[in-house]
């Protein structure tokens, strides 16, 4: 590969990411391995932008979760100065009897606990009586 | 790492079992602890092989108690042993690795959370071993005369919220959760010595079979059982014969030349009853999955006793959460008959049936909502903290300190001891922590005194002149047994100290004799405390953004935790095993990270059926017997779970006859029958447990001459419950007697209206007498 090369060390100081942390991204598959064997091993410049990236997106306030869907094409990148996009939603399994499940998302469940754990009731009252009978 | 959006699964499973069990390179965990007092030494050592064909790194996340200073940290290599340095986390890491690079061996201890540690061990070549010893110190919690050792052995799942932050890069989940699976190939061996054979009373373990050595000093307890699955707390409770009221030492600071000296004051606060709640109540409790089975029962069960205690027009609401939460009412009501009628109705439906643990929602609004009076909220919070913001969880409260104050209660197999202590800390609260197999009602009803006081605020050390105090603010409570440390530049010590502080609005002082220490490591339990102290002073850090005064603070830690050899959150322990050129590692070591056991009873997980299981030692009895015993299932729920279990115990010889039921039953019945409205109501069950029965109170009643007959049978069970409570359960007194306040009340006011006699006998001595009576034909109490 042409271009410069750099130890951890060189790479660190270029992008002010800790030696921990490029190693801990490189583990987790958001940075390439460096070139050579082992830790010993040399960083390019892509290496250097990947990890810029990797910082401006943290800069604006985007989680690693979500960094590594933006890089991955998956997401799109936000604007600068763009609040940080809700890439995935979170939602809740409950459990009314094994096999019968109610999903709620994540936010609604925050804003209407009392009508999820209402309907949690009521389901579980029904299901029950049906499988009693 | 796939759980990118948390707040749903949190397990990982790397795969199938099988493929795995050559791969574990930890071989076995080893505690050794010493304890004298309160205080207590304990070394952990976790021991390394490398039994496959090329060199490993290895990764161990693994759980401490959440108040210990970590003073110590080394690696014994083949012959030779290696002390650990403090150093910046960062700056550690990179020493760390750095020898890595060179083919050395390295090993690096890091705190994630001041109860979650990870362990870095480096290039292990191929059938290299490792054992790894870290020491820590710690002042253990005491409530009157008995003191709580607790060694927690497994990290539990814990919830994050979707937007919870990530920590200086890194993921939150991937810095506070091991990699989990069902089984694992090493185990725990334990033995604690406790010091002082003259002045214990008895040691016993709630959470495990154990043995006891009583004859020498120290006592020696050790885990039954060779090898210990790692999936649960190790509780054991020493008590002693006497609780110490008030003690203080002195130390000198050390070889250093730093020329400081060191104090550490215990005080035992007098207990004083409260004249009832400052403020309103708020009762919330965790419906969360992980607390399915005997928690959520034995949880709603105390909490409905508390209830009935609450003096007449107290505001109070009843919250739960889970993943959502719901409350009783929009605002706090006054307690009449009616709402604790509702709020016990509402209580006796709640399952724990609300998904994950999201604390952070319904603590916003008892955080937020407007007060019913001038005084603070005070939320009874019973959960098992499985909660992984607790930085964010702090910072609410911190905010909200003054105006609402959390008394939190642990419950479980392996509870958060730092959401739990951590949220007392910031709020001016209390915490207390409940092991499986020990009853919840008693020590949630403890916290009943607590929340009916002010509180005792304002504690200083004085009489040390530029005496630099930590913690530096805490509030504590009447009946608790607080700790406070000092340090100051110079060396001769005080003959005394005084500690000042306030209950209510009055200003108290206590005088306490200083003692010389001998080596005692009060030096590091001072920086432990004054880490805290900046720790949880406020501001989660761990930001990118963070200003110019973060970073101070920072530094500041460093210099603390570098001075007094003491981990916190900014650094690490690091060793450097420099190896000959022969004996390098080449090539690149696989990373290997250890597998953990999930908690027991986690969502249910091996759902407990022998609560009750435990090994006693008691001192009352000269010998030991050991014996293999069927643990009786408590709290039977889940047939088709159960399995029901032996188990070897060592208990005293001879065998207590059978006590049915248990005594302490009968307390927690009894202060069940109490009514919202003052008084109580005996059924003919209950009576017949007095040895009475519900027709003699009747005939009783009758004799009282009241024209109402269903109030004089309401002034008779009442005057014999509480004659009851006084002849059977003295012990229990701080308990109870705030509760029942309002029924004694009560019965005063009825005897002011007109003397009361039943057979010519006044009320009060017919029932002390009735009472004295009952405990005779129903045998003497345990203890």
């Amino acid at each position: 590969m042409d271009g410069t090369r750099y130890t951890i060390d060189e790479l660190g100081a270029r992008t002010g990411v800790s030696r921990r942390n490029i190693r801990y991204y490189v583990q987790e598959g958001l940075l390439e391995p460096p070139a050579g064997r082992g830790r010993g091993g040399f960083y390019y410049d892509s290496h250097v932008e990947r990890l810029g990236r990797i910082r401006a997106l943290q800069d604006q306030g985007l989680r690693l979760a979500t960094i590594r869907e933006v890089l991955a094409g998956a997401a799109p990148a936000p604007e600068p100065g763009e609040p940080a996009p809700a890439i995935r939603e979170a939602w809740a399994r409950l459990e009314v009897i094994p096999g019968l499940e109610l999903h709620v998302r994540h936010d609604v469940e925050l804003t209407m606990g009392g009508v999820v754990g209402e309907l949690m009731r009521l389901a579980r009252a029904l299901a029950t009586r049906g499988g009693s009978r | 790492m796939t759980a990118g959006t948390a707040g749903l699964s949190v397990v990982r499973r790397d795969g199938e079992w099988a493929g795995q069990e050559a791969a574990v390179p930890l071989v076995g965990v080893s505690v050794q602890a010493d304890l004298v007092g309160r205080g207590v030494r304990v070394e952990v050592t976790q021991t390394f092989e490398n039994r496959e064909a090329g060199p490993v790194e290895a990764v161990y996340r693994f759980p401490l108690p959440e108040g210990a200073a970590l003073t110590g940290f080394r690696a014994r290599v083949g012959e030779r042993v290696f002390s650990g340095e403090v150093d910046e986390r960062d700056r550690a890491f990179d020493r760390y690795d750095r020898a890595l690079e060179q083919g050395h061996g390295a090993y690096l201890l890091d705190e994630e959370r001041p109860n979650v540690f990870t362990l870095s061990v480096g290039n292990l070549n191929p059938g290299a071993r490792a054992a790894l010893t870290l020491t820590y110190v710690e002042t253990l919690e005491a409530a009157g005369p008995e003191v709580r050792f607790t060694l927690p052995t497994t990290i539990s799942p814990r919830y994050l919220p979707a937007d919870a932050p990530d920590e200086d890069g890194v993921p939150a989940a991937d810095r506070l959760h091991p990699t989990y699976a069902d089984r694992v190939p090493y185990g725990l061996t334990l033995a604690v010595r406790v010091h002082g054979r003259e002045g214990l009373a008895a040691v016993e373990s709630p959470s495990h079979p154990v043995t006891c050595r009583l004859g020498a000093d120290p006592v020696v307890v050790e885990l039954a059982s060779p090898s210990t699955r790692m999936d649960r707390d190790f509780v054991l409770t020493v008590r002693h014969a006497a609780a110490a009221p008030r003690r203080a030492w002195a130390a000198a600071g050390g070889q250093d030349g730093h020329g400081e000296s060191f104090l550490q004051v215990d005080l035992a606060l007098p207990a004083e009853p409260g004249d009832g709640p400052p403020g309103e109540v708020a009762f919330l409790l965790d419906c969360s999955g992980s607390m399915q089975g005997s928690s959520i029962d034995q949880a709603r069960r105390a909490l409905g006793i508390f209830l009935r205690g609450l003096p007449a027009g107290a505001p109070f609401n009843v919250y739960r959460f889970g993943s959502g939460f719901e409350r009783l009412w929009p605002a706090a009501r006054s307690a009449t008959p009616e709402a604790a009628g509702q709020a016990l109705a509402y209580l006796a439906k709640a399952d724990a049936d609300l998904g994950g643990t999201e604390l952070l929602a319904p603590l916003q609004e008892l955080c937020s909502q407007p007060l019913a009076g001038p005084g603070p909220r005070s939320v009874v919070l019973l959960t098992d903290g499985q909660v992984g913001n607790e930085a964010q969880v702090f910072d609410l409260v911190r905010a909200a300190a003054g105006r609402v104050r959390v008394f939190a209660v642990g419950i479980g197999h392996g509870p958060n001891d730092h959401l739990v202590r951590g949220l007392a800390r910031a709020s001016g609260g209390a915490a207390a922590l409940i092991a499986p197999g020990e009853r919840i009602e008693p020590r949630v009803l403890a916290l009943f005194g607590k929340v009916m006081s002010p509180g005792v605020s304002g504690l200083r050390l004085q009489g040390v002149a530029g005496l630099d105090q930590a913690p530096a603010d805490l509030v504590a409570f009447p009946g608790e047994t607080v700790t406070l440390y000092g340090r100051w530049a110079g060396s001769a010590p005080p003959a005394s100290v005084t500690v000042a502080g306030r209950v209510g609005g009055e200003a108290r002082t206590w005088e306490v004799a200083v003692a010389a220490a001998e080596a005692s490591p009060i030096r590091e339990l001072w920086a432990r405390a004054a880490i805290r102290d900046r720790e949880e002073g406020g501001g989660a850090g761990g930001s990118r953004q963070e200003g110019r005064k973060a970073r101070g603070a920072r530094a500041a830690l460093v210099e603390l935790s570098k001075r007094y050899g003491v981990v916190c959150r900014e650094t690490s322990f690091v060793v450097v095993e420099e190896r000959e050129e022969a004996d390098r590692t080449t090539g690149q070591a696989v990373l290997r990270k250890v597998p953990v056991p999930v908690t027991r009873g986690w969502h249910g997980r091996d759902e407990d059926v022998a609560n009750s299981c435990s090994g006693v030692a008691s001192f009352s009895t000269p010998l030991e017997v050991r014996e293999e015993a069927a643990i009786a299932p408590r709290f039977f729920r889940r047939k088709e779970r159960g399995v029901l279990g032996w188990a070897a115990f060592a208990r005293p010889a001879p065998a207590p006859p059978p006590q049915h039921p248990d005594p302490d039953e009968l307390l927690y019945d009894l202060l069940g029958a109490q009514q919202p409205s003052g008084g109580f109501e005996l059924d003919d069950a209950l009576a017949r447990r007095l040895g009475a029965s519900a027709n003699g109170l009747r005939r009783a009643a009758a004799s009282l001459g009241h024209p109402a007959p269903r109030a004089a049978y309401a002034l008779i069970s009442t005057a014999l419950a509480l004659a009851a409570l006084e002849a059977r359960f003295p012990a229990e007194r701080a308990t109870w007697a705030p509760l029942v306040q309002k029924s004694r009340d009560w019965l005063a006011a009825q005897e002011a209206k007109g003397r009361l006699a039943v057979d010519g006998h006044p009320l009060a001595a017919w029932a002390a007498a009735r009472a004295q009576l009952g405990r005779a034909t129903r045998g003497k109490r345990r203890r």
